[in-house]
């Protein structure tokens, strides 16, 4: 470390916790790094009076804790009320957690502020510093002192410092590296691409060490990194017994965190460990939400906004990043948050529950085709209402206004008329910045930074998609189920009023769904479109748009009851030439690529009729499609790899206790030695779905050999479900399309698939 | 007023034919201050519900605390309806506080409740899923013990002022480790245990654990003999029971279609 008095003007690249306070490393204008050590002590706080901090004192013999001799006042978050609390400092910030445990196990009933945040992360609040902050920072003898900033973690506008960047990945990417037996691993770096051979483990990590050496990367970018190949790599350092120079600080250990599994919206889901570094960023994009929306500049964005370091926000979902913006602003305004003590739901009688435990309205469609149908969309309705109606769970039948004028539709509950509440506060920059970008966007000088400035507004977009679920999820630190319920209702009312005021300028109202609307007048003009949106932002409060004229809209019918429509299922083209395309095959995740593409083909043909009359001319054409497609199937010249189809899976493997596909994949995979957790995805083929011919019903992909064929029937019928939804509203269900195409039943067989010359595929079983 | 029952789906009967969630309401609810717990695989929230109807019904306001999210306002305003009732007469003497985790349930329980339960008039509690919330990774041991000590005073505390609390939980699968113990937990807590159980396309209640010492008066005198048992269903009873549920439910549709109390909008 440096000695002497240094002021370094460039941006807060990195900071971790050490035994003495948080590691920081700072880039300067000429890109070179500096590391700085700044004295920190992370604090709880609890409500104790003199006796009680007695009893607290001999804690301050067996741990590093400070007990401040002075009451703090601050306010407390639900209540507003001003508290007289004891600070308790912990010196050593790597020991906090073990701190605050010993100390909240002294004192079981008592109430704990501010105990469950990360020391980096307060870090960040107590000093108001933000990742990539630009400014002069003062460093004494090795100890950052002072800065200045020259920059707002709000900012719109900020310079990022130029970053070197080196990526680790595996040679074949077609599979995980948890499918492959042996790891072939590639660099690359200032566009060269280095294949590393690896004779020995020992000469694969000096490789790699020397490389890292050579370039210093500030990004060390990988596929599968975190769950793979970095534990990979120091598994073999340790074996081996070769140090690997992943982190710059050399004295730091990795920060590593377990794989979870975790219910999400009824489902399971999987997220990988993470594998983070010290000095420098580790990003996996496998393992990134936000990185496959927006890019680095989406996650700068959040990272800066939400004053959580880089790595971390990578990894943590879109609602760590809101919770972390208001903590902050908790720091900021000197307010307490409790520890493990969340808000209980009030008492209400089942009547008041069945008014509140409602969602978003919906107004069903007629199935079928319709024309000359507009759709008008709120902005950002729930954010919105959030911000208009100043609720959040403090501002909710607060105790400071009992007489409250501003109450909840239906539900009564009272809003605060004297406090603005963390939530609308939270959410009203980011609204205001997302809609600054996208001015930015549409005015952008070049093709860059106009997808530059979409990614961030798509990464700031994501926060306010998740705000509202956020409100209501059981694990958020502030959040509160009738702040939801309020959200929901007011949606409702806004819903019904947009409804009320359409129909009575003579709109006809097709379809609504929570905050979109599909609206029909003969002959009504973009003009009366957009006139009628004006009054309906009005009444409502809340921006709403026209989305667009439709020439001609479809709302399939569902495929378990053909007399029941979809809300959520729908495809249009627009009189732009534009399509919408939404919960269709060609949309969902788990539809092979082959159905995709046929479904695809069959859109972009219809994009071209002007009406339902138009379309139905195009059904003999449309159906030569599914046929090829069929024909294809059966010819066994469909490619296996546009055959494959994801599916997640909803428990271990060997807990199944039917034989579907999805538990004989599972079970396939973890015999062949890979292991899986429930919400982790699978990949396979199907080769025979009935399980008579082959009771392996599919196989995973990492173990598909080309001779294993395909279901050239079970395809078929994806097929033909897939043009199904398309033209059941002309007569084509299932069967009529096999009459139609001559399709009888047949003895199923298995394809063995034509073998182009240039593909080679081989995997280890 | 129509006294005819709803046996919806409902097969159990003791040997006095008595539909097994009234022998479960007799135990529980007299006399008052009691803590039971129901448990089972499959139906126990329906037959807490069934219960709950019948103490709305003859005794008292309910008050529930929805750790399973199971709590089903139509399903009560059914019930309301099948026995003559208007749908928010029972709606609205049944109250509710839901918990997503552990430490809103333990909030919930702690914090303000008898108070709660005064302010209505309600002297019997039911807590659905008490026990699952706490199979969650982010909840150390240490943090259970206590919510469950703090817990336990609380249910002391409504027995002392004479409430009634049942504990309804499906049997649990814990998917972490070392949890395994906390049923046995609740049930060295509860005075009264009934296991709900599937078999033989019917369900049975078994009686682990029936109310003796200080606070029983048993109006049921089997009590004694149902210990640890089987609540058995006579010979012959699977078909009687069905016969007897149709005619039931005809008497109710009857009910419902014709001296139905309340409006058009109280159904629900």
């Amino acid at each position: 470390m440096n000695s002497g008095k240094h002021n370094i003007l460039g941006w807060l690249f990195d900071a971790y916790p050490v035994a003495d306070g948080i590691m920081v490393w700072l880039i300067d204008r000429n890109g070179v790094k500096h590391k700085a050590r700044y004295v920190f002590q992370p604090a709880f706080y609890m409500t104790l009076n003199a006796g009680e901090e007695r009893l607290l004192a001999p804690f301050e013999r067996t741990l590093p804790i400070t007990i401040n001799p002075e009451k703090i006042f601050k306010r407390e978050l639900y209540s507003g009320k001003t508290l007289p609390v004891t600070e308790i400092a912990v010196r050593n910030p790597l020991e906090y957690s073990r701190a605050v445990r010993l100390v909240s196990e002294r004192f079981k009933f008592y109430q704990f502020y501010n105990a469950d945040i990360k020391p980096a992360q307060m870090f960040y609040y107590v000093t108001q510093l933000f990742p990539l902050a630009y400014g002069s920072y003062t460093v004494v003898n090795g100890f950052l002192q002072s800065w200045a900033l020259h920059d707002t973690f709000d900012a719109d506008e900020y310079e990022v410092p130029p970053l070197t960047t080196m990526t680790l990945t595996p040679s074949m990417t077609l599979l995980a590296p948890k499918y492959q037996r042996a790891l072939e691993l590639q660099i690359e770096v200032e566009g060269r691409t280095i294949v590393l051979e690896q004779d020995s483990p020992a000469e694969l990590l000096n490789g790699i060490n020397s490389y890292l050496l050579k370039y210093d990367p500030d990004i060390l970018r990988s596929h599968y990194g975190d769950a793979a190949l970095l534990p990979l790599l120091v598994m073999l350092s340790r074996q081996y017994n070769v140090p690997l120079h992943l982190n710059r600080d050399d004295q730091a250990e990795y920060l590593i965190s377990k794989a979870t599994s975790f219910f999400s919206y009824g489902s399971i889901k999987h997220r990988d460990g993470a594998f983070e570094l010290a000095g420098r960023w580790h990003l996996d994009k496998d393992n990134s939400f936000i990185m496959g929306e927006g890019e680095l500049e989406g996650l700068i964005e959040l990272s800066r906004l939400s004053q959580v370091g880089i790595q971390r926000q990578a990894r943590t979902s879109i609602g760590s990043a809101l919770a972390s913006m208001q903590l902050s602003w908790a720091y900021r305004n000197n307010v307490l948050v409790p520890y493990k003590r969340p808000l209980k739901e009030a008492f209400k009688s089942f009547s008041t529950l069945l008014m509140s435990d409602r969602g978003g309205l919906h107004f069903m469609p007629k199935a079928g085709y319709h024309e000359q149908v507009a759709e008008l969309d709120f902005a950002s309705m729930y954010p919105s209402l959030m911000i208009n109606h100043n609720i959040s769970a403090e501002t909710l039948d607060c105790l400071c206004c009992p007489d409250s004028k501003h109450r909840v539709p239906e539900l009564g509950y009272r809003l605060c008329e004297k406090r603005i509440g963390l939530v609308p506060t939270t959410l009203r920059p980011i609204v205001k910045k997302r809609a600054r970008y996208k001015y930015l966007k549409k005015h952008a000088a070049t093709k860059e930074l106009r997808e530059k400035y979409d990614r961030i507004q798509g990464a700031l977009k994501w926060i306010l998609v998740t705000c509202f679920g956020y409100l209501g999820f059981k694990k958020s630190r502030m959040g509160r189920i009738e702040a939801h319920e309020a959200v929901n209702a007011f949606a409702r009312e806004g819903l019904l009023k947009a409804k009320a005021i359409a129909e009575e300028h003579g709109f006809e109202l097709i379809h609504a769904i929570v905050d979109c609307i599909w609206l029909k007048k003969e002959g009504a003009t973009t003009q009366e479109y957009e006139e009628l949106a004006v009054k309906i932002e009005q009444a409502v409060d809340v921006s709403i748009s026209l989305e667009g004229i439709y020439k001609w809209l479809l709302f399939p019918a569902s495929k378990m009851d053909e007399a029941i429509p979809t809300a959520t299922r729908y495809a249009g083209t627009y009189d732009t030439g534009e399509s919408k395309i939404r919960g269709l095959e060609v949309r969902r995740g788990d539809t092979s690529k082959f159905v995709k593409h046929m479904q695809q083909r069959m859109l972009e043909m219809m994009a071209n009729a002007d009406s339902i009359e138009s379309i139905k001319r195009m059904v003999p054409d449309l159906l030569g499609i599914v046929k090829e497609s069929i024909d294809e199937l059966k010819s066994g010249n469909a490619d296996p790899l546009q055959l494959i189809i994801k599916r997640r899976i909803s428990r271990d493997p060997f807990e199944y206790s039917n034989r579907s596909i999805n538990a004989i994949v599972s079970q396939t995979l973890s015999e062949a030695g890979v292991q899986l957790s429930p919400g982790e995805g699978i990949e396979y083929i199907i080769t025979d779905a009935t399980g008579k011919r082959d009771p392996m019903k599919a196989k995973p992909l990492a173990l598909y050999a080309l001779e294993d064929g395909y279901d050239a029937e079970k395809y078929s019928e994806f097929v033909l479900q897939a043009a199904e939804t398309l033209l059941e509203p002309f007569g084509y269900s299932v069967d009529a399309l096999k009459n139609e195409l001559g399709l009888t039943k047949e003895r199923r067989s298995v394809m063995k698939p034509f073998v182009p010359v240039t593909m080679e595929l081989e995997f280890e079983p | 007023m129509h006294s005819c029952i709803p046996f919806i789906g409902l097969f159990y009967f003791m040997n006095t034919n008595l539909p097994a969630y009234r022998v479960v309401n007799n135990d529980f609810t007299e006399p008052p201050g009691k803590l039971g717990l129901l448990y089972g695989e499959h139906g126990v929230y329906s037959t807490a519900t069934l219960v709950a109807a019948e103490i709305i019904r003859y005794q008292s306001p309910v008050v529930f605390v929805d750790g399973a999210n199971r709590v089903d306002p139509y399903y009560l305003a059914r019930l309301a309806r099948y026995t003559g009732f208007a749908p928010h007469t029972f709606l609205n003497r049944a109250f509710v506080s839901r918990a997503f985790t552990c430490y809103q349930m333990d909030v919930a329980l702690t914090d303000g409740l008898l108070e709660y339960m005064q302010s209505v008039n309600s002297r019997v509690l039911l807590i659905y899923g008490p026990i699952d919330l706490f199979d969650d990774e982010q909840v150390t041991m240490r943090d259970i013990v206590d919510m469950i000590r703090r817990i336990h005073l609380a249910f002391e505390l409504l027995k002392r002022h004479h409430i009634s609390t049942m504990l309804v939980s499906k049997t649990p699968h814990f998917q972490m480790k070392g949890r395994e113990r906390l049923l046995l937990q609740f049930k060295e807590m509860s005075d009264v245990i009934y296991r709900l159980e599937s078999y033989d396309t019917m369900q049975h209640i078994i009686m682990e654990k029936v109310p003796y010492g200080t606070n029983s008066t048993n109006s049921n005198a089997l009590d004694s003999a149902r210990r640890g048992k089987l609540v058995e269903i006579p010979a012959g009873a699977q078909e009687r029971g069905s016969r007897y549920t149709r005619q039931i439910i005809s008497r109710c549709q009857t009910a419902a279609s014709g001296n139905f109390h309340g409006s058009a909008a109280d159904t629900v």
